[in-house]
């Protein structure tokens, strides 16, 4: 027990650092988010006029922009990263490495410079947008009223760039958690299935599938979590049609230092998040692995 | 039920053989163990067998039906692993039905069916129970019941008791045999320790290296091993050099551990120095009296039900003895001489083909 108190001290650098850079801030997060911001000053008290605002159909709309936006980037990065991490359980080792490499990648560069990147290939100017210039693809389009005459293909400025960005960015969080859960299968359970008369088809849905569940949850929850705060890349792929929640924050604090306001969206925020995590706890519970 | 056929099947890893031409045919109904170290092959063996590993040569047949290109959710063969590889995430139940489930059996059918199934490995009453909460010897049946509900034609055993302790172990292994028995199914049996194989098997087949050594009934391979890697390999054994002194007609004289016996010769021999064998219980300890080989008494360990000594006879030659502890036994004490009565009917001159086929 002595022993245990001891080591306990080497938490205490990484706890003095939370303290100071997490937990304060969010101590004032939540004062902040019951003060009152009138004639653009801030005064404390206990007020719930952030969260009332929150509520109007203008901000509320944004939230659930958000939110759908932030399924969609859920579900395709789950259907992306599935193939992909079985891929990885079924290559030598050698190959895993690379294709793991591969995933990993989009972590190791900026996401403006990767946001940036995909602007050069969906802009109206971009490398797709030619092709189908060049092709005469996009003539046809016009012609047929599809988009509009000085136009390309609508591949970004939208929600579709903004989901095709962040699943790119994303995807290593999604495809880790799975994984781990696919190679924590005994393969002799697979093999015990096939023996017993599986199908393929049927081995993917009664087992290998059910017992991906504790990965496809967590991951899930982290793509789902991570979208929620969504910023950087709609201010540069939504192209001011795309707006979020977090978005509207900055904005809030940057161009009408509107603290109150931005601290209850904050919160507001955050208690979706905690929800999520919270209704993730559950799933994993109710799942049998 | 039904025989299988191995027909001259190898399998290779690159330029590495893990079965090297295997021809095996084991009979309708009949208990075969596939016995030999890690790495001889017998697992590969195993695996042809379920479809898990495809020859590189050879064909496989479950009675005339070659199956050796038939995917292994079609062969129709029940398949326990060490581990078990039960579903995490089902039931008994569920896990012991899954197979009927994949062939859409009725749901009635199911139901009798596994009723049946439970009650042969008698786990009736653990139906709901998640195979975490069962113990080693309920998993192992409840795998054994999941294969037997589909009533395969042949049934696969890759080490089933290992994961369990000995009394369990010993306790499985009679019950396992007796339900093969009633059930008269085709088994083979894949195991590395020579106790559970001689214990269950109506044949065993010895593999080394990829290659059969020797098929036989235990007795057999006991008794009269084809190399000195099964006579070492099955069971203690003390293997010595001989001198032939003389021959007349068909025996031999040899002097073997000081002894001088006349034996059978048998018909391969073509040493003038072969090595015999001669298995430890069948050497007594007698009072040095008259003229037969002395020896001394080195070590000496009590078992209860046996006693093993370690003695060393006149020419320097260590041998391994066991005795029964009985009353009518001599047993003498470490550091006492003592003469070693040989029969000749135990000495058994190994074949000189050292450990066979190896390339």
């Amino acid at each position: 027990m002595k022993a245990n108190k001891r080591s306990m001290t080497l938490l205490l650098p990484a706890l003095v650092l939370y303290l100071i850079t997490f937990t304060a801030p969010l101590v004032v997060l939540l004062v902040l988010s019951f003060g009152r911001f009138d004639k653009s000053i801030t005064t404390l008290g206990f007020h719930l006029d952030g969260y009332i605002k929150f509520f109007e159909p203008t901000y509320l709309r944004v939230f659930f922009d958000t939110f759908f936006i932030s399924v969609y980037i859920t579900f395709f990065c789950l259907i992306l990263s599935f193939p992909v991490a079985i891929l990885m359980r079924r290559v030598q080792p050698f190959m895993k490495n690379i294709i793991l490499f591969c995933v990993i990648s989009p972590l190791l560069t900026s996401i403006i410079v990767r946001n940036s990147a995909w602007m050069l290939v969906l802009g109206n100017q971009g490398i797709i947008n030619q092709f189908a210039d060049y092709i005469g693809l996009n003539d046809v389009l016009r012609d047929m009223g599809l988009i509009s005459r000085f136009a390309g293909l609508p591949l970004m400025n939208n929600v579709f760039g903004v989901v095709l960005g962040t699943v790119h960015v994303y995807l290593p969080f999604m495809v880790l958690p799975i994984y781990a859960s696919l190679s924590a299968i005994n393969p002799s359970i697979e093999e015990s299935a096939r023996n017993l008369g599986a199908s393929s088809m049927q081995l993917f849905r009664n087992i290998t599938w059910p017992l991906s569940l504790p990965g496809v949850i967590a991951g899930c929850t982290l793509v789902f979590i991570l979208s929620m705060g969504l910023y950087v890349t709609p201010v540069i792929m939504g192209g001011n049609k795309v707006v979020t929640i977090p978005m509207i924050i900055t904005g809030l604090v940057r161009d009408r230092y509107n603290w109150p306001t931005a601290s209850a969206f904050s919160v507001m925020l955050l208690i979706t998040i905690l929800f999520t995590v919270y209704v993730s706890r559950l799933l994993q519970r109710s799942v049998k692995v | 039920m039904s025989k299988l056929t191995f027909e001259n099947v190898s399998r290779y890893y690159g330029e590495t053989c893990a079965v090297a031409d295997l021809n095996l045919t084991v009979s309708d109904g009949e208990f075969l163990t596939l016995l030999g170290p890690s790495g001889c092959g017998k697992t590969t063996s195993l695996r042809m067998v379920s479809g898990f590993v495809e020859p590189t040569s050879g064909r496989i047949f479950i009675g005339d039906a070659d199956i050796t290109n038939v995917l292994p959710e079609k062969r129709s063969i029940g398949l326990v692993f060490q581990n078990y590889a039960l579903f995490p995430h089902m039931t008994v139940g569920e896990n012991v039905t899954f197979g009927l489930k994949m062939a859409k059996v009725g749901k009635a059918e199911q139901e009798t069916r596994l009723k049946e199934a439970l009650k042969l490995v008698q786990l009736e009453g653990l139906v709901d129970r998640m195979p975490r909460e069962l113990s080693g010897g309920q998993q192992q049946r409840v795998a054994l019941a999941r294969s037997l509900i589909l009533r395969p034609n042949v049934l696969l055993l890759d080490e089933p008791f290992g994961a369990l302790d000995k009394q369990l172990r010993d306790y499985m292994r009679a019950e396992l045999r007796a339900l093969q028995i009633e059930l008269g199914i085709t088994t083979i049996f894949v195991t590395h320790d020579q106790d559970e194989a001689m214990s269950m098997s109506d044949r065993i087949c010895i593999m080394n290296h990829g290659h059969v050594n020797q098929i036989g009934t235990p007795e057999e391979v006991y008794r009269t091993p084809a190399n000195k890697f099964i006579a070492e390999f099955m069971g203690q054994s003390n293997i010595l050099p001989a001198n032939i002194v003389g021959s007349g007609g068909k025996m031999v004289t040899i002097r073997v551990a000081g002894a001088t016996l006349e034996i059978d010769a048998p018909s391969y021999m073509d040493s003038e120095q072969p090595e015999v064998l001669i298995r430890p219980e069948r050497i007594s300890l007698q009072p040095p009296k008259g003229t037969g080989a002395k020896a001394k008494v080195i070590d000496k360990q009590y078992f209860g039900s046996l006693i093993e000594y370690a003695v060393e006879s006149q020419d320097g030659t260590t041998l391994s003895v066991t005795a029964a502890t009985n009353n009518s036994n001599h047993e003498p004490s470490e550091g006492d001489m003592v003469m070693l009565d040989i029969d000749a009917s135990a000495v058994f001159v190994l074949p000189q083909r050292e450990a066979s086929h190896r390339p």
